[in-house]
């Protein structure tokens, strides 16, 4: 479920470039910090957008200092100082991996060497910001429900990692969190969820999983069909996920200038969902 | 154990009739899937005829609920249609029925949106406004797709109503929205120009300051001498 916020290369900044990288840096050592050394294996983009994001409407500012890191020894990187939002991020981070092993645990039936390697950094997460892993255990008990359920409203099963989105930004945010700022982080985990969900349509059909896209449309026997047959469907239910962000990112307030935002959420994330539809459209081609 | 499960209709694998209660059928159920849960993994043949017996209760046991459900909806909408032809008769219950929207209506204006849901489910009866109410509180949580299809209810039960065709144009707006802006690849710089004139702006502060704003530069100067040594040769 990871991995899909990306920048758009060509209209990032290079200054932009230069936080993001710090950003992701600093964030893989705070795993190291908190939850020990495997858990940084589980670092993604997803979270480290997340604490900018964070970072931006806290009016927390970072500092970049250049310092060397295991994996890239010889040259010294700008890397962000630690503080409260990376931490909690981190520990977010971690405890995602973490259900994400699990949920694939009960989805094949095979334990998988990952919820071995998330269960220490998970346990010492859990100790630091048990606040997180409640919110992180409810949402996803909820989500197995419905995915139990068979459910095929896309609105219902993307709620819940939706909310543990928005529920970890109003958690960080505290005072400053606003019915905007709230909005943005709600549709950045609907997002995640409905772009996974057309992503492994495929993969699901073929091993009998649950998918939400697959329980709507009983008839579609591929991604492709699915595309072709339903793509109004699926597009409303995207194109509204991006009014909402457009809507949310004109109308929160930001203490920092919000071209990362900006160039993340209106350019990647529609850059990105276009090349996920495309795989299916490509694949006709050949 | 012969498995000639094509030839059995629903209620004859779960071993019930047709004119069993819900609550029946539920019995019936729980207790063969408890059966067939532990008989699977018998060795041999026995193991895998649980197993695709487990599957067949399973399969019957969803259709008969939905085949109830769906009856028991259109049996609901048929009342709801007789009463609302005698419409004097029944005036109390359609007052109570205004009462009960009006608190639902404040309840969401109010923010407490679970509460609103559960005031709403109370409803017995689910007339236009019910299904717009509806509506509102998916909208409130973010449900957009969700949302259309109650309103489209909404609208096929009263189409003259122009409050919902206006709530459901709007909706629509969302959801055929094109990010134009951002396809388009004019986005930030159309920004740019508008801050070029300005000195200050309080919202142009770059985060993570000098080390983000000179990364350019050294990148620059590092090319350069690269480029240096490799033309010194």
């Amino acid at each position: 479920m990871f991995g899909y916020i990306r920048t758009d290369d060509p209209y990032l900044y290079k200054k932009d470039e230069t936080l993001y990288n710090a950003c992701y840096c600093c964030l893989c050592k705070s795993i190291g910090k908190l939850c020990g050394q495997m858990a940084r294996f589980g670092l993604t983009y997803d979270v480290t957008f997340l604490s900018v994001l964070l970072h931006n409407l806290a009016n927390c500012d970072i500092t970049i200092n250049k310092e060397r890191c295991v994996s890239h020894p010889i040259r010294r990187r700008g890397i962000a100082a630690p503080d409260e939002i990376s931490e909690k991020a981190a520990a977010l981070n971690v405890i995602l991996c973490y259900y994400k092993a699990l949920d694939d645990f009960t989805d094949t039936g095979k334990r998988s060497v990952k919820s071995a390697v998330f269960q220490n950094g998970y346990k010492r997460a859990k100790k630091k910001y048990p606040e997180i892993e409640r919110m992180a255990a409810k949402r996803y008990g909820d989500l197995t429900n419905y995915e139990k359920s068979k459910t095929s409203s896309v609105d219902m099963v993307a709620d819940p990692f939706s909310k543990l989105s928005a529920e970890f930004s109003s958690f960080v945010l505290g005072d400053s969190a606003t019915e905007d700022t709230y909005k943005i982080f709600y549709f950045i985990g609907k997002w995640i969820y409905i772009i996974d969900a057309i992503d492994d349509f495929d993969k699901d059909k073929k091993r009998n999983e649950y998918n939400v896209f697959a329980c709507a449309f009983p008839d579609c026997v591929s991604g492709e069909q699915l595309i072709k047959e339903h793509g109004n469907d699926v597009f409303s239910t995207l194109n509204s996920v991006f009014y909402h962000l457009k809507e949310g990112v004109e109308n929160a307030k930001f203490y920092f200038n919000k071209d990362l935002i900006e160039n993340v959420l209106l350019r990647g994330i529609p850059k990105q969902t276009d090349a996920v539809l495309k795989k299916y459209l490509k694949e006709k081609e050949n | 154990m012969p498995l000639d499960l094509s030839k059995k209709n629903n209620y004859e694998i779960l071993g019930v009739t047709a004119a069993s209660t819900d609550e029946e059928v539920a019995e019936a159920y729980k207790k063969l899937k408890a059966k067939y849960s532990e008989d699977r993994f018998l060795p041999g043949d026995a193991g895998n005829d649980a197993a695709e017996m487990l599957e067949a209760v399973e399969q019957a046991y969803s259709a008969i609920q939905t085949e109830r459900n769906i009856a028991n909806t259109d049996k609901s909408s048929e009342r709801e249609t007789k009463r609302e032809e005698p419409k004097n008769t029944s005036n109390q219950e359609t007052k109570s029925d205004d009462a009960d929207y009006a608190e639902v209506d404040r309840l969401i204006k109010a923010g407490k949106i679970d509460e609103a849901q559960q005031k709403l489910d109370e409803c017995s009866e689910r007339r236009a406004e019910w299904h717009y109410l509806q509506a509102v509180i998916y909208y409130k949580k973010n449900w957009g797709n969700e949302c259309k299809k109650q309103l489209e209810i909404a609208m096929t039960k009263e189409p003259s109503n122009a409050k919902y065709k206006e709530s459901y144009d709007k909706l629509c707006k969302e959801l055929d929205f094109k990010n134009k802006n951002f396809t388009s690849g004019n986005a930030a710089e159309g920004k740019n120009a508008q801050t070029a004139g300005k000195d200050f702006d309080p919202y142009d502060r770059q985060m993570g300051g000098d080390p983000c704003l000179n990364s350019l530069c050294q990148c620059l100067a590092c090319n350069m001498l690269l480029n240096c040594c490799c033309r010194c040769r």
